[in-house]
């Protein structure tokens, strides 16, 4: 089943995934802390909404949506960007360095964790997407 | 009576000239003869103008001191241009002597046999470019290149050199001779002393300082203060990938070249000491996130140029100085108290740059068939001792050797970095082991790089000069083939070879060579190739799809072609 990207039934399909995925949580072992989405609008590519999501990890225990709660790292960036991200044509890392991705928390902690931040995107990617406004084209699982 | 020649020749060598790298032409006919009988002064033949230049550029980067290359007029200058325009982006000091028509020929020239304005030629890639009109100006002449090219930011000087000045003569006593250090600003060039107590006091108040050193550290021989202030001031320590070496990479607060823990450091740090670097492309032009934000991260920037103070990033002091004598000041001035203990963020970068090596660790192992490269890389520094000199020539070579070749000691790390021209690796061998015959050297080639000059192994043979020269054959320009799959839709144009026996070239120059195909023959044929006494060449059979894939080539890519779309 298809979720609408970082709704409510998305972030909760996400949490299962990811506390149920072996890779990841050897991966992410040791990471603890809180991470939160803030994903801009995009008005003239028809994506209205400025969506905020957060959860715990690695164990994805807590997710929460529409709020701005103090997380350890803040993932700031426009819609397209993290549809570029989910659809693996851009990757975190390279996201970050090109300052297309904003991060706020810390970079020596997010660059020991790079292996389960790749991990999380691969999880991430698993999960059948659809995007809003004219990113509909690139929807993808069923 | 003395020529021309014989009073350049002078001059040279109290500048402690001792090798002119270059090939004889007519023009510098009288020049070379007078190199040939000159005492403490050698010719060193090359078989290409442009590996000349590139050994005065490598003379000066493992000794500090200064060489020349000559070049006969017009096409032997040209060929010089690659290796000078190389010195010039890495501010590595040389003479480039270029012959010229006769004076009364020249500027404007009106039809002689390879003419060319060589002045015109030069004057973008060095710091001073000056034609020598009459034979007794030559010794001002050459006192002002080298004072040009030892000067504030190190560089190339030039000076065109008309065939009849060269073979003018003139009484021995016809031009004025000084000593050097009669021609030359005294004074140690440190702080001013605003700038060193606002530097002390930021640097006292810091909670985690990072020293960040560029080559200009290197050129300063300051590696020992650098060293010093970092373990007095507990801070974390990284280089620009140019100044490896300037700290033993294994040192405990030390952090590799462009690696997660460097950059973890570059972003967490409260105060940056940057010294002899211009935050250029490689240090990610000093930007966040992969540094500190410009209103939180305070950087205290000493160069001894005021044109890189500030150029890629503000400053909280700016300070024109010579890095050797400004860190004696600062370490000074903070007095005698005891070495603080490295900051607690220095296990956080170091977790940092262990998460990210472990990555590396399976294909460093690899036994496959063909060779990962990084095996090679690997297996390549373990076989020499802590004190070889490390050449890297062009290629992904230069990315899989930045994973596990570490540097120990300051002017050993050879590489064109700013240029990144292909085929300086050879020619850089060969002056490294001429300034230290002592000392193992060896070179990490892509097999496109090396081809670029061949040649010189005739030269390290002839010389006696036992070099050894690892190639990483993919049987492509294997960079640019790489970043065709990433940018072009793997549509491939113009990066093929046709499968070359390298090893048998070198054999045809007396050298030694062999092809190496399966991993565990990698360390027998190293030695055998050092074994052999004479310059080597391993011709190193690798996996072309991991070797296209470089890790990092992304991340290069990024840099090279940003707001290029994509």
């Amino acid at each position: 089943m298809s979720h609408r990207f970082l709704s409510r039934e998305y972030l909760d399909e996400a949490a299962r995934r990811i506390g149920s995925d072996a890779d990841y949580q050897e991966a992410a072992r040791g990471f603890d802390d809180t991470v939160c989405f803030v994903v801009e609008p995009e008005p003239d590519r028809g994506v209205t909404e400025r969506y905020v999501a957060g959860m715990d990890l690695p164990a994805a225990s807590e997710v929460w949506v529409g709020e701005d709660r103090p997380a350890g790292f803040t993932f700031t960036a426009p819609y397209g960007v993290f549809v570029d991200m989910m659809t693996g044509a851009l990757d975190p890392v390279r996201a970050m360095t090109q300052r297309k991705l904003k991060v706020a928390g810390s970079m020596p902690k997010l660059l020991r964790y790079v292996k389960g931040t790749q991990s999380l995107m691969r999880v991430l990617q698993g999960i059948p997407t659809q995007f809003d406004g004219t990113y509909s084209s690139r929807d993808f699982g069923s | 009576m003395v020529t021309g020649a014989d009073l350049l020749v002078e001059c040279l060598a109290r500048e402690d000239v001792r090798h002119v790298f270059g090939i004889p032409g007519a023009q510098p006919l009288g020049l070379v003869d007078s190199i040939g009988r000159a005492p403490g002064i050698d010719f060193v033949m090359t078989r290409h103008e442009q590996a000349a230049s590139h050994m005065a550029d490598a003379w000066a980067r493992v000794t500090g001191g200064i060489s020349a290359c000559l070049g006969t007029v017009g096409p032997g200058a040209t060929d010089l241009v690659p290796g000078v325009a190389t010195a010039w982006c890495d501010s590595s000091p040389m003479l480039v002597l270029t012959a010229q028509t006769q004076s009364f020929r020249a500027y404007p020239h009106h039809g002689s046999q390879q003419e060319l304005d060589q002045l015109r030629l030069f004057s973008p890639i060095t710091k001073f470019s000056a034609c020598v009109y009459h034979v007794s100006r030559i010794p001002e002449m050459v006192r002002a290149a080298v004072r040009a090219a030892l000067s504030g930011r190190q560089g190339p000087a030039h000076l065109d050199l008309p065939a009849d000045v060269l073979f003018a003569n003139v009484e021995p006593d016809a031009a004025w001779m000084w000593e050097p250090r009669e021609t030359r600003a005294g004074g140690s060039g440190g702080l001013a002393r605003s700038d060193l107590e606002e530097i002390v006091r930021l640097l006292e108040g810091a909670r985690r300082p990072l020293v960040y050193l560029g080559k200009g550290v290197l050129r300063a021989g300051a590696w020992e203060e650098a060293r010093a202030l970092a373990e007095r001031l507990g801070a974390a320590v990284a280089t620009s990938v140019g100044a490896k070496g300037a700290i033993p990479e294994d040192h405990p607060q030390a952090l590799i070249a462009m690696g997660y823990g460097a950059m973890a450091a570059q972003a967490d740090s409260d105060v940056v000491l940057a010294v002899g670097t211009r935050f250029g492309e490689l240090s990610f032009w000093g930007r966040p996130p992969l540094w500190g934000e410009w209103d939180v991260q305070k950087v205290i920037q000493i160069d001894a140029d005021p044109q890189i103070v500030g150029m890629n990033r503000p400053v909280a002091v700016g300070a024109v100085a010579d890095a050797r004598a400004a860190l004696s000041e600062i370490l000074a001035a903070l007095g005698g108290a005891p070495a603080r203990a490295p900051h607690p963020g220095i296990a956080e970068y170091r977790a940092a740059q262990e998460s990210w090596l472990a990555g590396f660790e399976s294909d460093s192992t690899s036994d496959r068939t063909p060779i990962h490269p990084l095996r090679l890389a690997r297996e390549v520094r373990e076989f020499f001792p802590r004190e070889a000199i490390v050449v890297v020539d062009g290629g992904n070579c230069c990315v899989w050797s930045s994973y596990v070749t570490r540097v120990y000691d300051p002017r050993s790390f050879l590489w064109a970095g700013n240029m990144g021209h292909l085929g300086a690796g050879l020619p850089f061998a060969v002056a490294a082991k001429l300034a230290h015959p002592e000392r193992p050297v060896f070179v990490l080639h892509g097999d496109g790089s090396f081809m670029f000059l061949p040649q010189e192994l005739e030269t390290a043979r002839r010389l006696g000069l036992p070099i050894v020269d690892v190639i990483f054959n993919d049987r492509a320009f294997g960079m640019i083939k790489g970043a065709q799959d990433m940018a072009c839709g793997s549509r491939h144009v113009g990066v093929d070879f046709f499968d070359t026996r390298y090893d048998e070239l070198a054999r045809a120059m007396g050298c030694h060579g062999e092809r190496v195909t399966e991993p565990d023959e990698i360390g027998p044929a190293l030695k055998r190739a050092v074994d052999a006494g004479v310059p080597a060449v391993l011709d190193v059979i690798v996996d072309q799809e991991a070797n296209l894939a470089a890790p990092d080539l992304a991340t290069l890519a990024d840099l090279w072609l940003e707001g290029c779309g994509g």
